[in-house]
């Protein structure tokens, strides 16, 4: 996408920094990148590899005006982070990136190996000749995508895509298999998955709306909410503390889930959350409506007991 | 040299699982590309080409380790409390590490068990590194995350191992490092074999050359350090998946009212917390600060201690990192040697 | 497990069930014995991860219970704590807990009798899935 790069130049004018993505050789992909000067800018690049969700850097970069390069997914999260008072809307520059679905780069690296080129010069798909199909190695969340284009932007780039995003594929894999569980296998299903956690706490950190970070609850000894042994049971309850404090809050970005790095399939919950909170609050985190547990006004409930 | 055929090796890990459980690295079920070690079972798929996530380091210095448990009781009018220490009773082999890994080993050894006095010799470690037997497989290929060959003998490093084997056309060659190494190579699994070793893997060089003191050079530049680790989002997961990082933390946990158990468990010194001092103080409060000294410890203060570095070239904090930062850039970026 | 008491800790505001649970006590009405109840100053306090920690800690069972809508003596507290777990109920099944092992109701200081239903058809409710599973 050759028409960003002077978009980021123009807006280096009037922010401090722009946050977008530049290739990395050694992964053979693109990583998020911190654009000061305009000769820096010559790297940015926008590709199908652009998974990482930069609104993370917003809350950590507040004393300063930051440009960012968002797609439609981390254009929600920036809105949650404005609603929520994380960011300032004056502080942040959007540059909105059409989005044409980002794909699962382990899937490509399991097939090629780490650090083979994914994406041609013109940011197409393209590993060694031989071919995927594009449906095949898109992440999860981009499959049925809501918002392919940014809900806040000050600047687009990018036409906005005329195909209709991928279908929402039919739950496979460990999707199908945890859907037709059963409770109690369900119950042994985390005990199994949590038990190579190592905490190491990637989700939270690259969670963007994982705003406490270094002071988070997860890794206090007072209360002692979870125990500092690192084991199933421990490690699980670490884990549904980050949920439950992104109830209402989560924007479905799955950030999370890609970086963990022992391939626990956190979006089970969160998913399942995020569904359950549309269901009896009819919010989306994401917009511009402060998330519900945060502006509860009891003149106006409209709660039904019997519901 | 000895060789084993491919069709042995089921053979072997049978047998070496007679006594011991066998860690090989295998592909975790429905994910993506997460290889681990995990213990193996006849029938499993060992995967040898995709890098595990994990170092074989958990194997002697697990994420959380029981030192002890304690428990209180009343003797007379006087509180007491009863230890009693947790002994490991199992072996285990780990079947397809890599040299890095394996190299690492030694490193944690120094540390760990040091006979010498300088350093403490823990009985924990001492424990499981003694019940452990390395078999490694040579590298005859790499991926772009490698460096290995930045560090002395690289992918040629038989440090730590017990027995090597060298992926030559219908089965291994297998060099023997330790007596256990020369003990499994004398089996009848194995046989004499005039074959040649195969090339090794040349991965990705870095110039250490006086890198310890081009650090220190740049230690107060705290501009550099912030430009350099401003992508890094401050998780722990390099140190974890580093081979040579060992640094833990101890704990207490009460279990009931009366009992519970010192924990040793991983800590990583990106963290927050790690230097969080009592008051409310702490000298590391930005990522840069940490970033900038889990560099200098591994590529400056521990060379300059020890004589060799806390890094093995693996890759693994390259390959994993989930914001795609790779610690050769900062290399390059702190100038020739 | 058939005669295991089953393990059930309760949350109960202190202005309403707790003293609803007292009544039923003073009045002798059949109780189950596995019930240990957690006073607490409003049921707004009882934070879902209070629920979840119990059944981490080997619960069987987790009751909340606070004053009848309208009736907070802080005046909002079950509201909040209303919505928070509503949506913790419906979470539990993807989390491999049985929904009915948690139940979240409101219970008056002079409600003696409906805590004693309420304790002992949640009881059943809980020994009928364990003798399921």
């Amino acid at each position: 996408m050759e028409e960003l790069i002077p978009i980021i130049k123009k807006a280096l004018e009037q922010v401090d920094v722009v946050l977008g993505w530049a290739q990395s050789p050694a992964a053979g992909v693109a990583v998020p990148a911190f654009f000061h000067t305009p000769a820096e800018a010559d790297a940015a690049v926008f590709d199908s590899t652009c998974a990482h969700n930069l609104a993370v850097y917003l809350p950590r970069l507040a004393d300063k005006k930051v440009g960012i390069v968002a797609k439609g997914c981390d254009a929600r999260s920036i809105a949650q982070l404005i609603a929520e008072g994380a960011v300032k809307r004056s502080g942040v520059f959007v540059i909105g990136a059409s989005c044409p679905g980002m794909i699962d780069v382990k899937k490509a690296w399991r097939c090629f190996g780490f650090g083979k080129q994914v994406c041609d010069a013109a940011g197409k798909v393209a590993m060694e000749g031989k071919t995927v199909a594009r449906e095949e190695i898109l992440l999860w969340k981009c499959r049925g995508c809501r918002d392919p284009e940014p809900v806040i932007c000050d600047v687009t780039v990018g036409e906005a895509s005329s195909e209709a995003p991928a279908p929402p594929a039919e739950p496979a894999g460990i999707r199908k298999r945890f859907a037709a569980m059963t409770v109690a296998e369900r119950r042994q299903f985390w005990q199994d998955q949590f038990s190579r956690c190592i905490r190491c706490y990637a989700c939270r950190e690259a969670c963007p709306l994982c705003v406490c970070r270094d002071v988070c609850t997860i890794q206090a000894h007072e209360p002692g909410w979870a125990g500092a042994a690192v084991d199933s049971p421990q490690s699980w309850m670490a884990q549904l503390i980050r949920v439950n404090h992104l109830a209402g809050r989560c924007t479905g970005c799955e950030e999370c889930e890609r970086a963990c790095p022992v391939g626990i399939p956190l979006m089970l919950l969160l998913e399942e959350q995020n569904d359950v909170v549309e269901e009896l609050f009819g919010y989306r985190a994401g917009g511009e409506a402060k998330p519900p547990f945060l502006t509860f006004d009891i003149k106006n409930d409209t709660w039904d007991e019997e519901r | 040299m000895r060789f084993i055929p491919e069709e042995n090796i089921t053979a072997l890990l049978l047998r070496l699982s007679e006594n011991a459980t066998v860690w090989a690295p295998q592909v975790v079920r429905d994910t993506v590309n997460t290889v681990l070690f995990a213990p193996w079972r006849e029938g499993a798929e060992i995967e040898t080409g995709l890098y595990s996530a994990l170092p074989v380091k958990g194997l002697v210095l697990p994420a959380t380790e029981r030192l002890f448990s304690f428990r209180y009781h009343r003797a007379g009018e006087r509180e007491k409390i009863e230890i009693e220490v947790d002994e490991l009773r199992e072996r285990a082999a780990v079947f397809a590490a890599r040299a890095c890994d394996a190299k690492a080993l030694v490193t944690l050894d120094a540390l760990f068990l040091d006979g010498s006095g300088r350093s403490y010799n823990d009985q924990h470690y001492r424990a499981r590194r003694g019940a452990l037997t390395v078999i490694t497989l040579a590298c005859t290929s790499c991926d772009s995350a490698c460096f290995c060959s930045s560090f002395e003998d690289g992918a040629a490093a038989t440090a730590g191992s017990d027995l090597i084997f060298y992926p030559v056309s219908g089965g291994f060659l297998a060099e023997a490092v330790s007596a256990t190494g020369r003990e499994l190579a004398a089996l009848d699994l194995f046989q004499e074999s005039n074959l040649e070793k195969p090339p090794l893997a040349e991965t990705a060089k870095v110039e250490l050359a006086r890198l310890g003191q081009r650090l220190l050079d740049k230690f107060d530049d705290i501009d550099f350090w912030r430009r350099t680790a401003e992508g890094c989002l401050s998780c722990g997961y390099c140190s974890y998946a580093c081979p040579a990082c060992h640094c833990f933390n101890i704990f207490d946990e009460m279990e009931s009212d009366r009992a519970g158990g010192r924990y040793r468990c991983w800590d990583a010194c990106m963290f927050y917390a790690y230097t969080l001092e009592s008051s409310g103080h702490n000298p590391r409060p930005e990522a840069a600060h940490r970033y900038r000294n889990r560099l200098a410890h591994k590529f400056s203060y521990f060379p300059l201690n020890r004589g060799e570095f806390l890094c093995t070239g693996c890759g693994r904090c390259i390959r994993g990192c989930p914001a795609g930062r790779d610690v050769r850039d900062v290399i390059k970026a702190l100038g020739a040697g | 497990m058939p005669g295991k008491d089953v393990k059930i800790v309760g949350f109960l505001c202190n202005w309403c069930a707790y003293a609803g649970a007292d009544m039923a006590g003073m009045a002798r009405m059949e109780q189950p014995a596995g019930m240990r109840i957690i006073r607490v100053p409003c049921s707004g306090r009882v934070d879902p991860l209070l629920v979840l920690k119990a059944f981490q800690e080997g619960a069987d069972g987790v009751l909340v219970s606070g004053c009848h809508p309208g009736d907070c003596h802080y005046g909002s507290g079950n509201y909040l704590a209303r919505r928070r777990l509503e949506l913790l109920g419906r979470m539990l099944p993807a989390l491999g807990i049985e929904p009915e092992r948690f139940h979240y109701t409101w219970v008056s200081a002079s409600e003696g009798a409906r805590w004693a239903e309420i304790v002992n058809t949640f009881t059943e409710a809980i020994k009928d899935v364990d003798e399921g599973s």
